[in-house]
């Protein structure tokens, strides 16, 4: 069976809970049609959802005028996204261990952790307002 | 029982709310089951299992409404107790140590017993 083709979107967002789970899900589904497992396919759910809160949340802080551009793309086994906001960036380095002792009990904070757990590489630009997200399937996707 | 397919629930020894999630705790349905958590915590009750058998995925967002759920029954003096929890999200779970702040168990019947204990 042929390669399936690379499978490339682009959306831009309002900064509204829910805005992208219509793209979380055909991304699910993507992957899915690709011979991605579940548990890959759950890592990448959970870390772009993860990506999309904090940047309509800390990013542009739930103004609606402002968006959130994401921009995933699957070719074969790799998978990638950037997630840009228009708010100030902020510093990966600063955010609180959310393993601390201290920490355990917050509502908030986990998001980061999770993407740097769940992703084989997390990255910010220089600004700190786009995380590019890159993981590679476990095992080979099936070709169709 | 509730009519949404993702959540429902019944009351055991009176006063023991059992959630049973279905899917994903995640921006799609944590709001849903935050309604359901908060209706049952107007009625007075202060102990709640969640039954996560059939619970595949959860994100921090479902995670913070844990942690705020049982930081609200505890001043109750109640709890929240998870039971079945497997695959993928137990394993989330575990990684941001919720089960340091949570009691787990195997099954709700054990989770049920333990509020007597």
């Amino acid at each position: 069976m042929a390669k399936p083709p690379a499978w490339n979107i682009t959306c831009v967002l309002a900064s509204r809970e829910n805005a992208a789970d219509a793209l979380l899900s055909e991304t699910e589904k993507q992957l899915e049609g690709r011979g991605w497992d579940e548990r890959d396919r759950y890592c990448v759910r959970l870390a772009l959802e993860e990506a999309f809160n904090n940047a309509m949340e800390h990013g542009n802080r739930r103004d609606e005028t402002k968006h959130v551009t994401v921009d995933c793309r699957i070719d074969g086994d790799r998978f990638s996204a950037s997630v840009a906001d228009e708010g100030d960036g902020f510093d990966p380095e600063a955010v609180a261990d959310c393993l601390d002792p201290e920490n355990l009990l917050r509502t908030r904070g986990r998001g980061v952790f999770l993407m740097h757990t769940y992703m084989d590489r997390v990255r910010y630009n220089e600004t700190g307002n786009c995380v590019t997200l890159e993981k590679s399937a476990s095992r080979d996707a099936q070709q169709g | 029982m509730s009519t949404e397919s993702f959540i429902t629930t019944n009351v055991v020894d009176d006063d023991i709310l059992v959630i049973n999630l279905r899917g994903k705790l995640d921006s799609a349905t944590t709001k849903e089951f935050e309604d359901v958590v908060q209706q049952h915590f107007d009625e007075g009750k202060s102990k709640i299992i969640i039954d996560c058998a059939h619970l595949g995925f959860i994100s921090s967002l479902g995670i913070g409404s844990l942690v705020r759920m049982q930081a609200r029954l505890k001043k109750r003096g109640g709890a929240v107790k998870l039971a079945a929890l497997q695959g993928m999200a137990a394993e989330i779970l575990r990684a941001v140590r919720v089960d340091k702040m949570l009691d787990i168990y195997g099954d709700a019947e054990f989770a049920r017993q333990s509020f007597s204990q």
